[in-house]
């Protein structure tokens, strides 16, 4: 469960956020624990329990994570910033990585050497697999790409297991400046945490993370008119390098003791426990053999003679002089340089700020008071012009245009009312929105789609009126209801509930009502002698017009059977010779069409 | 047989009289959620070349601010290239002149969830614009700044916020009282790594930039007479922790910051002794103190005492700040600023006469050059 963010420009720190599982190689196991009761088969039997399990499954899985460098990707931050140049000397150096629980994906001492198998303080937990080492410029070496085996010691590289081939970057220095700076197991907790910060005002990244960091601080404190190295190392497996306990507290204060960086063989005084790890030999210095071994010695000063627990003896055999060395594996590392100014607070503070448009007094780029940059285009006859072009960023406040939309670059160009010279700045904005839209398949499809949809349903709304103005529809029609059932209710209620009789089909009352059909009218009309006349004149049948037809009565029959129909031979003829005709009938049709 | 109910010609001719086509209510109406994404977020320039943000690279000069109010005419149009992929009749012309007022109202409302989808954690597109119809007030002024300084690239994600009204230190903002006022951030993006762009809607009195949170420096004070290194020690909440008394021994002077020396490796004069240091805090808890200190008991404590509270720059609108940095003339002021040309009746006759009896191109152009000339 992630805690919710932090109020709006607060920030929340934790010691530490653990993954749930570190680094490593797993195993995973499935069983099922499944029974059943079988009821009695007897009298007096107890019911049984079977147990049916299925097939025990397992397999093996990694988590793996960043482990002999990190990508500049997963850092969210450094400072000082790289390669900056400022006033570094009142902060502490420290490296922001976005995966919250990086820095205690692995262990630092598995083992727990450290400890000869005494119980390891509580916060041993805590204790990160790497640190920010802060090394002046001159200090260190900083080798790209090595074959891992080459640059550490062997029973670390033993205990890395890596796979064949690994390359590493790495970076050595002189094991007295290591000495001096690294962290002491409880430093290094000490220096790693977590912030949590909200993400609501800040500006947008191709990786924005979550407001979620891992931040790693370097000890020490960058000294004013010197160039620096902060390489953020990996500790796995060094136990060898990292002391337990811190090294003792300048006791005064007023007189830093010098630093030697190069300190002539025996006089390292490295903190190294004593389980495990070959000790150098003091008394039977294996030079002579090293340097038949090794030809590179020949040529160059500091290279590596040996390498005896973690220290790297490094020297010129020619000339007698050695020293001892560490390695680490480099995660990360950039270089600033700690001169007089250059913190964010003196960067902001000397902003030049205006009003955009306000140009550099010393340069300046002829600018109209509208804030119209004079600018050189062939016009369409292909001749040399000057416009006037002003972006979308202006000193003051502008008027929307209330003339939209505009169809064409050309709609859009202007006659500049101050200096009659043409204004290009919205023609230009309606080319470039043009050129971004074509750039953009998908936004085509979804134009003509929108558009598509405005026609088809104009089309249909139109057919629906015109079929509901024919058809004489109950409901009004909706272009966006289903039209199939309103038609189906609509006939199926005039069916119900007829406008028209159903006995007269024809309307023959209605058009009896025509005062020319009408024989009362007739006569009087026509001034006729009495209404007899004047029906006998309307063809005079009484079935025709007027009268009540009365049905004729039913031809009472007797009960018959089947077999009586199918006795009457030419009843069925008769029936079989007018399916004939019918189907004559249809076939002449048909062909005639 | 019988004739059709409707035909070809009749149809078109129907539905030109209607050129809308659909009403702008039906759902039909609406735009495809992409078409509509795209176009909201062409609204607030992203996309845009920055040639055409900053046609002369001397109007935003090295270590500069600039500020700018958004000129929504240019957007719009810029919206109306886009629509016009595509379009080739007369028909599609209608049918966007009807539909133009909708996409712009809606685009209003549309721009203001872009930059919750740009950082893309909260929702999807539905969602968010559920939020954004919800306020269907009109489009407001549109006004940010562009910032080019070695401040953006040496120190990522910087805070950058903007109040409608001067508000005073201290400002918390995550006050409400002070998130009333903040302006809603419509874009706040880089452009190149040194360059960002920050939009805001409305017209800021205030904006801040804050040295970014995650990136906080550990600070401790340089060596001063006495070669030590000192540092002050927080509260819970990171402030400073005022002397409630007065007490050389302590160095204390009442009211004022307490520190405390920071002890310092003996193999090394600049490598602080952080066990110590914690052990040194770890002691300051058994003095009595108007504000107590956080147990020492993990590095996020240890953080907590070490950690310099971040810069904050303010822009202030008309209240002068000489002497306490920032400085130049440019300071945000709003207001709307109106030619002179417009108003000048002589010009705007000669501008007519140009246009009415100026006959073909050639001789506009020679006014034209003519009267740039006069420039």
């Amino acid at each position: 469960m992630t805690p919710p963010q932090p109020p709006k420009g607060n920030m929340v720190l934790w010691d530490h956020i653990f993954p749930p599982l570190l680094d490593g190689s797993y195993r995973w196991r499935t069983e099922t624990d499944v029974s059943y009761q079988i009821a009695a088969q007897a009298q007096g039997q107890p019911p049984q329990t079977q147990a049916q399990n299925l097939p025990e499954v397992q397999g093996y899985f990694n988590v793996e994570g960043p482990r002999f460098g990190l990508d500049a990707s997963q850092i969210a931050s450094v400072f000082p910033p790289k390669n900056g140049h400022g006033g570094f000397n009142e902060s502490l150096p420290h490296v922001a990585i976005f995966k919250r629980t990086l820095p205690w994906e692995r262990r630092l001492d598995p083992q727990e050497v450290l400890w000869n198998g005494e119980p390891p303080a509580a916060w041993n937990d805590n204790v990160p697999w790497m640190a920010l080492l802060l090394f002046e410029e001159t200090e260190c070496t900083i080798k790209q790409k090595v074959a891992i085996g080459d640059a550490l010691p062997a029973e670390v590289v033993k205990e890395l297991a890596p796979a064949a081939g690994t390359l590493v970057n790495t970076v050595s220095a002189s094991s007295a400046v290591v000495q001096s700076i690294m962290p002491s197991l409880e430093e290094l907790s000490l220096l790693t945490h977590v912030r949590q910060v909200n993400v609501e005002d800040r500006e947008l990244n191709a990786a924005g993370g979550d407001g979620w960091f891992s931040v790693v601080m370097s000890n020490r404190v960058p000294e004013e008119g010197k160039k620096y190295v902060a390489c953020l190392v990996s500790l796995e497996e060094r136990w060898d390098v990292v002391p337990l306990e811190p090294p003792p507290i300048a006791q005064n204060p007023f007189r830093p003791i010098p630093l030697p960086v190069r300190p002539p063989v025996g006089e390292s005084k490295f903190v190294i426990p004593q389980r495990n790890i070959p000790r150098m030999p003091t008394s039977d210095f294996p030079i002579s053999s090293a340097i038949r071994s090794q030809s590179l010695l020949q040529t160059t000063f500091g290279s590596i003679v040996g390498n005896y627990g973690g220290i790297e003896v490094v020297g010129d055999p020619g000339r007698l002089i050695f020293f001892f060395q560490n390695t680490f594996i480099l995660l990360y590392s950039w270089k600033f340089e700690c001169t007089q100014a250059g913190t964010f607070r003196e960067l902001v503070q000397g902003l030049d700020d205006k009003m955009y448009g306000n140009p550099n007094t010393q340069s300046k780029p002829v600018l109209t008071d509208t804030g119209h940059l004079h600018m050189n285009v062939a016009d369409r006859a292909g001749e040399n012009e000057v416009t006037f072009y002003r972006g979308p960023l202006v000193p003051f406040q502008l008027t929307r245009d209330p003339l939209g939309p505009y169809h064409s670059a050309d709609q859009c160009r202007r006659g500049s009312i101050e200096t009659g010279g043409e204004d290009i700045s919205y023609a230009a904005a309606f080319e470039c929105g043009r050129l971004l839209a074509a750039a953009d398949g998908r936004l085509a499809q979804d134009i003509m789609r929108w558009r598509r949809e405005g026609y088809k349903v104009s089309l249909r709304t139109d057919s629906l009126n015109l079929v509901a103005k024919t058809m004489n529809l109950v409901q009004a029609a909706d272009v966006h209801q289903p039209f199939a059932p309103l038609l189906a209710v609509s006939a199926i209620q005039s069916m119900v509930n007829p406008s028209l009789p159903v006995a007269d089909p024809y309307q023959i009352q209605v058009a009896e009502q025509a005062p020319g059909m009408n024989p009362a009218t007739l006569q009087q009309a026509w001034n006729l002698s009495s209404s007899q006349e004047a029906v006998a004149i309307l063809g005079g049948d009484p079935g025709t017009l007027g009268a009540q037809v009365t049905a004729p009565a039913q031809t009472a029959r007797a009960n018959t059977t089947i077999d009586v129909v199918q006795k009457d031979i030419a009843g069925l003829n008769r029936l079989s010779g007018f399916r004939a005709q019918v189907l004559d009938n249809a076939t002449t049709t048909l062909e005639s069409l | 047989m019988r004739t059709p109910w409707t035909n070809n010609s009749t149809s078109l001719r129907a539905r030109m009289a209607k050129p809308q086509q659909v009403e702008p209510t039906d759902p039909e109406a609406g735009m495809p959620p992409y078409m509509e994404s795209f176009l909201a977020h062409l609204r607030l320039l992203v996309g845009v070349p920055f040639d055409y943000l900053v046609p002369d690279a001397r109007l935003l000069p090295d270590e500069s601010i600039r500020f700018f109010y958004l000129d929504r005419s240019w957007t719009d149009r810029l919206a109306d290239g886009a629509i016009a992929i595509g379009k080739i009749g007369s028909r599609d012309q209608a049918h966007h002149q009807a539909h133009a007022p909708g996409v712009n109202q809606q685009l209003d409302q549309t721009e203001r969830i872009v930059r919750q989808l740009q950082i893309g954690k909260k929702g999807s597109f539905a969602e968010q614009k559920q939020v954004s119809d919800g306020n269907q007030s009109p489009g407001d002024i549109v006004t940010g700044f562009l910032l080019r300084s070695a401040a953006v690239s040496g120190w990522p994600h910087m805070d950058v916020r903007a109040y409608d009204t001067d508000l005073p230190e201290p400002l918390d903002p995550s006050d409400l009282a002070t998130q009333q006022h903040q302006l809603l951030t419509l874009r706040l993006e880089l452009l190149s790594p040194s360059v960002m762009i920050a939009l805001f809607q409305g017209v800021p009195k205030l904006v801040i930039l804050e040295e970014p949170h995650h990136s906080i420096q550990f600070g401790i004070l340089d060596p001063e007479a006495n070669g030590n290194f000192s540092m002050y020690i927080r509260d819970t909440t990171g402030h400073q922790i005022p002397a409630p008394s007065n007490n050389p021994a302590l160095g204390w002077t009442t009211g004022n910051p307490i520190t405390i020396p920071v002890p310092v490796r003996a193999s090394n004069a600049r490598v602080l002794h952080i066990a110590g240091l914690r052990d040194r805090l770890a002691a300051q808890m058994s003095l009595a103190l108007p504000d107590p200190m956080p147990p020492q008991n993990g590095s996020a404590e240890f953080a907590l005492e070490v950690l310099q509270p971040p810069w904050r720059q303010r822009f202030e609108g008309t209240v002068d700040e000489a002497g306490q940095g920032g400085g130049g003339d440019g300071r945000f002021v709003g207001g709307i600023l109106v030619s002179q040309y417009v108003v000048n009746l002589e010009t705007q006759a000669a501008y007519k006469q140009i246009l009415t009896f100026g006959g073909g191109p050639v001789e506009n152009r020679a006014a034209r050059k003519a009267n740039d000339g006069n420039q």
